[in-house]
């Protein structure tokens, strides 16, 4: 799966553009969710322990199919094992494993309960990320956005601040830094 | 050249020389240890600097390459622009493809070139250096940074020239400091060596060299100084010596001019040796010559008189009156002159009154003498004199004086050895004289003698030829007797001269005979015959030979026959003959009717057979004589007649047989011939002895033709 994200990582911009299509840019996203992770330092109390696993959920409708899987498969952070969780609102054992994710991808098939979702997980160290537009400015943490043909990212410091989550500034750097509309969306 | 020149330099310049090389190659060799640890430092700072570089790049760019933004990370890589040196970096991506790269305007031209992950390399003036990406532990792709050396090797250029400039300066300024503390150094040696100059040139030893310190060179200047005060010193010393020595040599010179005056006074005195002076004069001039040269006041010359106890003043100068030629001095130890002769020495007496060698030589002190010497003239057998010079004043003696007064000694030992040769020349001429006057009369004597012999001879010849005329003389007559009167005269005319012819060849024949046998034996060639003979047999063969001879003339031969052999070893002819001879002529002087009586004795120290005559006997001094060749008894002449060979034969005879043959007067008259022959002789031991008396055996088988003939005529007679 590297060596897959490696091909895909030498091509030129221009074949990219040409070439993007919905399946590389799920792999693209999936390797993103777990490259974020480090360069986001988490507060101490979110791991057990040293070895605890490292979880990525994914809320909702899964686009990412068998590619995150592969993308993570025997990779580690640090000492940790990477975990993969699907996850359902509707299921109640579902919602109280939300707490336990240290990266969550929300679908945008959930984009009308966000403000659920935020208000849940409130004060949790939990890194949301969404392809939903504006995702970021509207109370998310990570946004995928795509932009000249490329992939980006939206970030909101302040909520990161707020789930005491720590962003490299490498990684800021490389983010475009959105400012909330609002604390949070009703819809 | 360079190392002449260098040993030239003066001392000061060898020293400023020394220190400047020590100083420069102090510097030089510290120069490049500085650049030498710069070029190490920055080899092994420079890549360790890029690396750190190269590190952050990479850690910056970890995001960049995560996220794929190439953006951020060519931004990331501008930022090496404040770094002048870096002129090519890249963002590798896992597998080195360029993700990002910058390149310093102006160097486009830069190439990667391949370097490993974590390494660096160098080439030419460019440092290559790459550093992997670390991202969690993994390895996401690396940073490569290509750095330009050439700002690195101009700072490496301007330090060397920084440093070259410093040493330089140091040099120049070591050398003035080394120059200045040099000149201490220096100084007092330099002074030193136009001090030893000044001397050296001028012979200056007042110059002394100026002392700067204390140090080594101090002593240095002080022992110099010292030495200088030396050799001045020895200077002045060897003045002072060569003074002394031109005095030396001066008197040496007197000296010997004064030696060779003596020398040439002793030649002259010698000369006069030579020419003949008097021995006397020879001594006064001598002790004139030592008085002169010695300037001493008395000269003497004793002689050791024969009986050896006392020397004679033979000649002096300055003696007192009447003392030379008559004063005596004792040849004992007392006095100088006797000391020196019993020593054979030169003696020198520096003071007399201290003397001790000797006691009292009374001449000396009666004439106040204080020094002298003396030594000893040579003689033949031992010392002849002493010769003396003395004085009244002290005077020392040395060796040249000694050898004057000993040339003189010798000088007069050379005269008169001279004297004495003389003497031993005329006695040996007197000698020689009287022996050739001894000579001279034994000469004459053996003229005499050979005369007389000679007269004998002749008479003997003149006797012989008219002994030989007679028969002869006879045998002619009657032969011509006989022929004129063969016819005419009667048978017994006839008969009686032929009777006489007969007798007168006899006489002659037997004459010839002697005359042969007498030549035979006195030329040594007679040859006998010996044998063991029974010597009566011979006797009484010729007793009988003349008893019938004799009958007419009324002579009886009285043989003693002894009884038993007479064993002698003899010639039996010749001793028949021997005694035919003796009792002829015991006859022939026998008056008639008388009797010759033969008597033999025998004993063990030979046999003796004695003849004796009636007759009138042998005159008492002619005993001997008879026996002589040539010789004839006065009364044979006067009338018995003969050959005057008989008895010489007789001898010759006897004595070949080792006998004795003499003659005696019986007191009761007439002759005794007595022949003695020694016992029996071996045959053998008889022939040696023939052959020892000088008969060769050619002369004994060789029988000679005369003797041969005589035999045969007298046995047919």
């Amino acid at each position: 799966m590297v060596a897959v994200a490696s091909a895909w990582l030498t091509l030129t911009p221009a074949v990219c553009a040409q070439q993007i299509d919905e399946a590389k840019a799920l792999r693209v996203k999936a390797a993103y969710l777990y490259n974020f992770a480090k360069f986001i330092g988490w507060p101490s109390d979110a791991f057990e322990d040293e070895e605890t696993p490292f979880v990525i959920g994914v809320l909702g409708d899964d686009p990412f199919g068998r590619s995150l899987d592969t993308t993570v498969k025997a990779k580690k952070i640090g000492r940790r094992p990477v975990a993969i969780q699907r996850l359902r609102w509707s299921r109640q054992a579902d919602r109280a494993k939300l707490e336990d994710c240290h990266v969550l991808y929300i679908s945008d098939s959930e984009r009308h309960r966000l403000g659920e979702i935020f208000a849940m997980l409130e004060d949790h160290p939990v890194l949301l990320v969404a392809d939903t537009p504006d995702f970021a400015s509207g109370g998310g943490m990570i946004g995928f956005v795509l932009e000249e043909q490329r992939i980006i990212f939206e970030i909101n410091r302040e909520a990161l601040e707020q789930a005491e989550l720590r962003a490299s500034a490498k990684l800021l750097k490389l983010a475009k830094i959105v400012r909330p509309k609002s604390r949070r969306t009703g819809e | 050249m360079a190392v002449l020149s260098i040993r030239d330099m003066s001392f000061k310049g060898k020293l400023l020389l020394y220190a400047a090389s020590v100083t420069g190659t102090a510097l030089v060799l510290c120069c490049i240890a500085v650049m030498a640890a710069e070029w190490i430092g920055l080899r092994r700072e420079l890549p360790r600097h890029l690396a750190t570089q190269a590190e952050m790049v990479g850690m910056n760019a970890s995001a960049a390459l995560t996220f794929d933004d190439r953006e951020a990370a060519e931004e990331l890589l501008r930022g090496l622009k404040a770094d002048q040196g870096i002129i090519l970096a890249c963002v590798c991506s896992r597998d080195t493809t360029v993700f990002a790269k910058y390149v310093r305007p102006g160097s486009e031209d830069a190439t990667e070139e391949p370097v490993e992950a974590g390494g660096h390399r160098f080439s030419g003036n460019r440092l290559h250096l790459r550093r992997a990406i670390v991202l969690d532990g993994e390895e996401i792709g690396s940073v490569y940074l290509q750095r330009d050396l050439r700002d690195f090797y101009g700072d490496l250029k301007r330090l060397a020239v920084i440093l070259a400039v410093s040493m330089l300066v140091a040099l120049a300024g070591g050398t003035a400091v080394s120059a200045r503390v040099l000149r201490v150094l220096t100084r007092p040696v330099t002074e030193l060596a136009k001090a030893a100059q000044a001397v050296a040139r001028n012979n200056d030893y007042s110059v002394r060299a100026v002392k700067y310190s204390t140090d080594e060179l101090g002593t240095l200047t002080g022992t110099f100084n010292d030495m200088i005060s030396q050799i001045e010193q020895h200077d002045d010393a060897l003045r002072e010596s060569h003074n002394t020595l031109e005095q030396q040599v001066f008197e040496r010179t007197a000296m010997l001019a004064q030696r060779t005056r003596q020398q040439a006074s002793v030649a002259g005195l010698g000369q006069d040796a030579l020419s003949g002076v008097e021995l006397t004069e020879l001594c006064d001039r001598a002790c004139i010559l030592v008085a002169e040269t010695l300037e001493v006041e008395y000269a003497k010359i004793l002689e050791l008189l024969p009986s050896g106890d006392a020397l004679l003043l033979r000649a002096g100068v300055g003696w007192s009156e009447g003392l030379v030629r008559h004063a005596v001095v004792d040849a004992e130890l007392d006095s100088q002159a006797g000391y020196t002769l019993i020593f054979g020495e030169p003696v020198v007496v520096e003071d007399l009154r201290l003397e001790t060698r000797f006691a009292g030589p009374a001449l000396l002190r009666d004439h106040d003498v204080v020094s002298g010497m003396s030594v000893v003239i040579a003689g033949q057998d031992g010392p002849w004199g002493v010769v003396g010079a003395h004085a009244r004043s002290r005077k020392s003696f040395g060796k040249e004086d000694i050898d004057f007064v000993q040339a003189v000694a010798n000088v007069l030992a050379g005269a008169i050895a001279g004297r004495v040769a003389k003497d031993t020349l005329a006695r040996a001429n007197e000698e020689l004289e009287t022996r050739v006057t001894e000579r001279t009369a034994e000469l004459s004597r053996a003229k005499q003698a050979a005369e007389s012999a000679n007269q004998a001879k002749s008479e003997f010849l003149a006797n012989m030829s008219h002994e030989i005329r007679t028969p002869l003389h006879g045998i002619l007559s009657f032969a011509r007797f006989g022929k004129d009167k063969a016819l005419k005269a009667s048978p017994e005319k006839l008969l009686d001269y032929f009777q006489k012819i007969d007798a007168s060849g006899q006489r002659l024949l037997v004459l010839l005979s002697d005359i042969l046998d007498l030549a035979k034996m006195e030329s040594g060639s007679m040859r006998y015959e010996f044998k063991s003979t029974d010597l009566r047999a011979v006797l009484r063969s010729v007793q009988n030979e003349f008893q019938s001879l004799l009958a007419d003339r009324n002579i009886r031969v009285d043989f003693a026959e002894p009884d038993g052999e007479l064993r002698v070893t003899l010639d039996e002819n010749r001793m028949a003959q021997v005694v035919r001879n003796l009792l002829s002529n015991a006859a022939k002087f026998s008056p008639d009717g008388g009797t010759v009586r033969v008597d033999v004795h025998m004993d063990d120290e030979g046999v003796r057979v004695s003849i004796r005559d009636h007759g009138m006997g042998v005159p008492e001094d002619e005993l001997e004589a008879v026996f002589d060749k040539f010789v004839q008894s006065s009364t044979t002449r006067t009338g018995a007649g003969g050959t005057g060979l008989g008895l010489s034969i007789c001898r010759e005879i006897v004595e070949s047989h080792e006998g004795r043959i003499w003659c005696e007067n019986h007191p009761d008259g007439g002759a005794m011939f007595y022949v003695e022959l020694p016992p029996t002789m071996q045959c053998a031991s008889a022939t040696t002895q023939i052959e020892a008396l000088g008969r060769t055996p050619a002369d004994q088988s060789e029988p000679s033709a005369p003797r041969e003939l005589a035999e045969t005529v007298r046995h047919d007679g």
